[in-house]
């Protein structure tokens, strides 16, 4: 990812060029291959555009947040602001947040919630209940102030 | 939080399979599945 652009090489019969980019609500995208020359969303840029959804590149240092380069830190300033919340929720409504609390705080679209949980998941930060309670697997001092 | 944030918000299956016309859309996907199965070890 390149200035919030997507810029990918797909070589088929030869090598065209995609770029990806957001337009508002809607994407943004242009392939050198004749079809993109018609402006039409050709299977080059479904390949880039499957990559990016199944496989997002990780994050780079400066999207890690003021302490990226503290070697302990466990999770972005943002992935912190998640668990912050997930914690204050719990305590407040006395009943463990779900997906949709998640959503709805952070104004998020259901596939980057899912994703944000399901990364923090993996690395053990939470647990999901089959119901899909999240409970927090760190402990309070480990956790930001919700800002 | 990031700049894929905006990303994650528009470019889903959803919207892949909103834009692709016709085939294009199982023609990338063999695309990205070829890459995905060479890049593995």
């Amino acid at each position: 990812m390149k200035s919030g652009r997507l810029v990918a090489q797909v070589t088929g019969k030869q090598a065209y060029r995609v770029s990806i980019w957001i337009n508002g609500d809607r994407l943004g995208y242009v392939c050198s291959c004749p079809a993109g020359a018609d402006g039409d969303f050709c299977k080059h840029c479904v390949a880039v555009a499957i990559a990016w959804v199944e496989q997002p590149p990780p994050r780079t240092t400066s999207e890690l947040g003021a302490n990226a380069n503290d070697a302990n830190v466990r999770f972005t300033a943002a992935e912190g602001q998640c668990l912050a919340f997930v914690y204050y929720f719990t305590k407040v409504n006395r009943r463990a947040a779900t997906i949709s609390d998640v959503r709805s705080f952070f104004d998020l679209a259901q596939i980057a919630a899912a994703t944000l949980l399901d990364s923090l998941e993996q690395r053990r930060l939470i647990r999901r209940e089959p119901t899909g309670a999240i409970h927090l697997s760190v402990s309070r001092a480990e956790i930001p102030d919700l800002e | 939080m990031s700049e894929q944030e905006p990303f994650a918000n528009v470019l889903h299956e959803e919207m892949i399979s909103k834009l692709a016309r016709g085939p294009s859309h199982a023609r990338g996907r063999a695309y990205f599945e070829r890459a995905a199965s060479v890049s593995s070890p």
